[in-house]
């Protein structure tokens, strides 16, 4: 059985601007672009690695990082040509997101080529922004992984002359980042080598060790300005990643559903295929439904991005709110259905359970999103006074 | 069979221990046993289709009410020196069950046998007690109970209908609504406002005990989804006198005497739920055993069975709850957090249960011959009486939990 056979696919994009909502279907570019990463991911980073790499000094798959960029190009896809990226849209980037999803690759995906990225070309910060997108260098935007995408937050590493001081907690993708984008109390945005001593990056065990998680503490580090106001910019780029996040999110489900619908095919129990039981179709067919809602929403999502549009609040929240379950149930029952053998350390459940909920965590809490919603919708929170 | 049994006659309990406390037999004593085997007999010659032609004309289950007096089973809560057995709840509440798994849930019996037994045996006089409790006992007296207010449901505290001593005298005016049943009974318990709390500013609430042919009330039946042989009215007392020996219990102790009352109820009301739970996944057991499609019963598929088999977990997590209400209401122990969990639990159970078996039933599960779908709206209401299930989770939250007050 194909599950992805089944996604419906488009030649065209019908979508007129500002008077239909966006095309959520694959186009034959996106299809393309899906089956390159796949291939790539297949051959370069089977699930077995991932697993070995958990353990391993070297956390992040820095080879498979490298050919992202080299051999496949997609690390500055929405970036515009002439900014040296490849002159597509986020919604290839969501395309790629998922198929990372889907291996539970250890790369700096999330924090390097969407919200770094994100928030250097927001700015226009050229120069940076053409060696992120050819693989060269690789950026963290230095924000705590949990916090919740939006305006929601303000930094507090001051900035002192030329450097910048401060400690930032759980930061993602910045293990092997070489340069740290570094959003300061007075909203300007700083750019910090990491190769010099007052720049300290600390490992912290977390439940997902293919995302690995580092504190950050700059103490007086030597820092070059990138935009004396970029409060907007760095609020933009974690609503950005908030809406790719979904689409990986999407691919840790999809991973999970054709997991579960091939073991239960094979085995077998009672002299009859565990598929062949009423009550795990069902289950099966439950977690589809959710799957394709995860699908609409993701790619909203990423068509909003992809456009700017003034609905992307709106769309990265509701696919928050909506991927971060569908995912995490998705891997639970992918290990229930597994029964014992889901429960092992040498099958990969574990790792895409892990992964699916520290990405619920991630740029906010599906409740926070829920909250968060609640405003942007015009639906409000009762004021204190109205509670009993 | 004669009456039925003592508490004590057929299984003598071995004494506690002083300091410790009373148990709850692990199986079902004899006496249980003779009592559901008796009450499922008597109910299983009348069946549902009794109850469904007396819900129809709005007549009460007479002949089936007869027969339980004739074998003792109106007079479990009633003292033996007053013409009952002395039994307890735990007892009604299995005759209660039984009725309601035999597709007969008489709500008469939670009113009189239920609420207005041990009222009457703990806070009426004696000669109040001589007067009305014999008449329970047999089944020849009937008692309802008016609280509820159009702005006094769940607030009990609320209530407007007041009462004024005149001469040697009261008098009432006000308004009762969705009290149930007034056209069966003969006497009905009233809760009315004789005085006010300077303290707390709440109404005195007093407990009277009203003819119901009193000149002055009328009544005006009130229209409801429910499916059974009561029905619900609105009363307007309009200066209904009534002598002083009305008054049970203390003037302005009204609500202490009417809290005897809740618990049995709510206690009635789960085994309602639990004992119509029983007869609907006994109905499903059997169609879907015989039922065939594409050549197999359809109890051969799991998405049949899944839902029954946790339907069924349901409802005995939900009686063990109820009979071990009963038995703390019992032993003088305090039931209220139990009997509203019980309540909660067994209404939800019956309520999933009872859809389960409809929806398995398929397109049969509406239809009158089978004897499912006029049953939801008792169940249903017992997510709202005697007490919304909503209500007890405030309760809970507030007093087994320690939340703060949220009401």
């Amino acid at each position: 059985m194909s599950l992805t056979a089944e996604t419906p696919t488009t030649t065209s994009q019908d979508h007129v601007e500002g008077t239909s909502l966006p095309d959520l279907l694959y186009s034959d570019v996106e299809e393309d672009l899906r089956s390159s990463v796949r291939a790539l991911v297949t051959a370069r980073s089977p699930w077995s690695d991932v697993l070995a790499r958990t353990e391993a000094e070297e956390r992040v798959d820095v080879d498979l990082w490298a050919r992202l960029g080299r051999d496949l190009g997609v690390l500055g896809l929405p970036v515009a040509e002439d900014r040296g990226g490849a002159g597509a849209s986020w919604r290839e980037v969501a395309v790629v997101a998922e198929e990372l999803g889907r291996a539970v690759a250890a790369v700096p995906f999330l924090g390097s080529a969407v919200m770094a990225t994100a928030v250097l070309d927001r700015i226009g910060a050229t120069d940076l922004l053409e060696g992120l997108a050819e693989g060269a260098v690789t950026a963290a935007l230095l924000i705590p992984f949990g916090q919740l995408a939006g305006n929601t937050w303000r930094s507090t590493c001051t900035r002192d002359g030329d450097t910048v001081s401060g400690t930032v907690r759980s930061v993602a993708d910045a293990r092997v980042a070489d340069v740290l984008l570094v959003p300061t109390q007075d909203g300007a945005l700083v750019q910090v080598a990491v190769d010099q001593e007052q720049v300290t990056r600390t490992p912290v065990v977390s439940l997902d060790e293919t995302r690995p998680l580092v504190d950050i503490v700059l103490d007086r580090a030597a820092a070059e300005l990138v935009a004396a106001d970029a409060s907007s910019a760095v609020e933009h780029a974690t609503v950005v990643g908030a809406a790719v996040l979904a689409s990986e999110q999407l691919g840790v489900a999809e991973w999970c559903l054709q997991a579960t619908v091939g073991y239960l095919q094979d085995r077998r129990q009672f002299g009859r295929t565990l598929a062949s039981y009423q009550a795990l179709r069902h289950r099966c067919a439950d977690l589809w439904v959710q799957v394709t809602q995860a699908r609409a929403v993701a790619r909203y999502a990423a068509a909003c991005a992809a456009e700017d549009s003034p609905d992307l609040p709106v769309a990265a929240s509701l696919a928050q709110a909506l991927c971060s379950d569908v995912a995490v149930h998705a891997a639970e029952e992918c290990l229930q259905l597994h029964g014992g053998i889901g429960f092992t350390w040498e099958n990969p459940v574990h790792l895409y359970l892990k992964r699916a909920t520290s990405s619920a965590l991630a740029l906010g809490s599906p409740h926070a999103h829920r909250s968060k919603l609640g405003r942007l919708v015009n639906l409000p929170a009762p004021l204190p006074e109205e509670l009993p | 069979m004669t009456t039925t049994a003592p508490a004590t006659a057929s299984t003598e309990p071995m004494p506690a221990p002083a300091g410790e406390a009373p148990g709850i037999p692990l199986l079902p004593s004899d006496e249980e046993q003779m009592i559901r085997e008796s009450v499922a007999g008597i109910v299983s010659r009348y069946g549902h289709e009794y109850f469904q032609q007396c819900s129809e004309s709005g007549e009460p289950m007479t002949k089936l009410w007869q027969d339980l007096s004739r074998a003792g089973f109106l007079g479990l809560t009633v003292p033996e020196e007053y013409g009952g057995s002395g039994a307890g709840l735990t007892q009604l509440a299995v005759v209660l069950e039984e009725l309601s798994a035999g597709g007969c849930p008489e709500l008469a019996m939670v009113l009189s046998q239920g609420m207005g037994a041990p009222i009457i045996a703990r806070h009426a006089t004696a000669e109040q007690k001589q007067r009305f409790l014999p008449g329970i006992a047999d089944g020849t007296e009937k008692f309802v109970f008016a609280l509820t207010e159009p702005d006094a449901g769940s607030n009990s505290h609320n209530v407007s209908t007041t009462a004024r001593l005149d001469g040697d005298e009261w008098v009432v005016r006000g308004t009762k609504y969705y009290i149930s049943g007034v056209d069966h009974c003969d006497h009905f318990l009233l809760v009315a406002k004789t005085g006010t709390d300077e303290v707390s500013g709440r109404g005195r609430l007093t407990l009277f005990v009203v003819d119901r042919d009193t000149p002055g009330l009328t009544r005006q039946l009130l229209k409801t989804a429910l499916r059974a042989p009561e029905r619900q009215f609105t009363l307007f007392f309009d200066d209904v006198r009534l002598p002083a020996d009305s008054v049970i219990g203390e003037v302005g102790g009204g609500l202490a005497a009417v809290f005897d009352g809740l618990n049995p109820e709510r206690v009635l009301s789960a085994v309602i739920c639990t004992g119509v739970a029983r007869y609907a996944l006994d109905k499903a057991v059997r169609y879907t055993k015989e039922r065939k499609v594409w050549g197999v019963p359809i109890a051969q598929h799991q998405a049949v069975q899944h839902p029954l088999a946790a339907a069924h977990i349901e409802v005995e997590a939900a009686r063990t709850m109820t009979f071990r209400a009963a038995a703390l209401f019992d032993a003088g122990l305090p039931a209220g957090e139990t009997s509203n969990m019980s309540k909660y639990l067994s209404a939800k159970a019956g309520m999933h249960a009872l859809d389960t078996a409809i929806q398995v039933h398929g397109g049969n599960g509406l239809a009158d011959e089978y004897g499912l779908a006029d049953l939801w709206s008792i169940v249903r209401l017992q997510q709202i009486a005697p007490v919304s299930n909503e209500m007890v989770l405030n309760h809970v939250a507030q007093h087994s939990l320690g939340l703060p007050r949220s009401y």
